[in-house]
């Protein structure tokens, strides 16, 4: 465990810089870290950013429509992307977004779409978009069907609504599944460590 | 990759996370919910709806908000704003819809942190840790996810955190390994880093 520990470190120190991860490695869990500083440098820019957004979202046919409840019907897209846990990614518990992606953080990504958090579907261009049905089901079924291409590239037929600054996704039809091809735990090993595959006991 | 990284990135990196002013958001008060140091992270207490987030969206309704199978969201009562929550308080890979369902369709107050602050959502997500029906009370913990796992999974006790022994995950990781690429990528990392 020796270098994926010394990757865990930089991760943290470089890909993004967070001043505040709320991870204790020597425990499976998240765990809050109150006493550790709470504002990102952009985060202090962000009434800046919401005030941009929302002069933007302004000229927004997509939000106008879905402001009103049971307004829309989406916009139909093609989007092609990587599934995503969204909270590990946003929150910044795990370290920078880089490492918590890919196959890296797969089985991470497994736990926290069994525990039902919201999966994404990151694109290129970083924009995500919060899975709110894949094939015919609500994305937190209890089913193997989201679990199967957790971290997998694929692309997407499906319904985009954009609502208050967030994009969602209705999957209707998966026209493409590449599988994980982010192959990032050869640089951060296994993010978070503790999900790392062991040597079977004797 | 890594080993290029140079001792000036490494500082200058460190001095971007230098301690900074915790911004207060415009909802923080009265909040007594734990802080995280999330990104992004603020202090959240309001009132609103709790919403399917598909009926909501696209008037895609079912009953009770989807039973379970859906991700929910709250329409907050100041502003009409959808705030979609992604987690509730429990520190184990736990999402909040056990402890929403209940109050499906009905108003609500919470109390959590908003987090988040990518460079292009540029909306914050929600980690609710207290609720209750607005007109109560007592605040409720968010801590029901649990209890529903070992309700929905009677045959899944014994040692360790529920994630170690939910059968989807299990089922997962023997058919493709811990980094989804293959029991042989499981064991070449374990040779590398014994």
């Amino acid at each position: 465990m020796a270098g994926s520990g010394k990757h865990w470190i930089l991760n943290m120190l470089v890909v993004r810089p967070r001043p505040h991860i709320g991870i204790d490695p020597t425990k499976e869990s998240f765990v809050p870290m109150p006493s550790l500083v709470k504002t990102s440098l952009i985060a202090r820019f962000r009434s800046l950013s919401l005030a941009a957004a929302m002069a933007l979202s302004m000229g927004s046919p997509a939000l106008m429509t879905a402001t009103p409840a049971h307004a829309a019907t989406g916009d139909v897209i093609e989007i092609k992307g990587e599934i995503i846990d969204t909270w590990c990614y946003f929150s910044g518990v795990m370290g920078g977004t880089d490492a918590v992606v890919g196959s890296a953080h797969h089985t991470c990504a497994l736990w926290c779409a069994a525990g039902g958090i919201p999966v994404g579907v990151r694109s290129d261009d970083g924009k995500v978009y919060m899975v709110l049905k894949y094939k015919g089901e609500g994305s937190a079924a209890q089913t193997d069907t989201i679990m199967e291409v957790q971290s997998h590239v694929i692309t997407a037929k499906g319904r985009h609504f954009l609502r208050d600054g967030i994009d969602y996704l209705i999957v209707d039809d998966v026209v493409a599944d590449e599988g994980i091809t982010n192959l990032n735990h050869n640089d951060f090993g296994a993010v978070p460590p503790f999900s790392a595959p062991k040597k079977p006991k004797k | 990759m890594l080993k290029k990284i140079s001792i000036a990135t490494l500082v200058s990196a460190s001095l971007l996370a230098a301690p900074s002013a915790f911004a207060e958001g415009e909802f923080a008060q009265g909040s007594k919910a734990k802080e995280w140091g999330l990104q992004g992270e603020e202090l959240a207490t309001f009132s609103g709806k709790v919403v399917d987030v598909l009926c909501e969206l696209a008037g895609d309704c079912t009953d009770q908000c989807g039973a379970g199978d859906r991700q929910m969201g709250i329409v907050r009562e100041s502003d009409k704003k959808l705030v979609f929550v992604l987690k509730n308080r429990q520190a184990a890979f736990n999402g909040a819809i056990d402890d929403l369902l209940p109050y499906c369709n009905k108003q609500v107050d919470v109390d959590g942190v908003l987090i988040g602050d990518d460079d292009v959502v540029t909306s914050k997500f929600y980690m609710v840790q207290f609720i209750r029906e607005t007109g109560a009370g007592e605040w409720n913990k968010t801590n029901l996810w649990t209890k529903r796992w070992k309700e929905k999974n009677p045959g899944s006790d014994g040692k360790g955190p529920w994630f170690r022994r939910d059968p989807r995950v299990k089922k997962q990781i023997a058919k493709n390994g811990h980094f989804g690429l293959g029991a042989a990528a499981d064991q070449k990392y374990i040779e590398e880093n014994e």
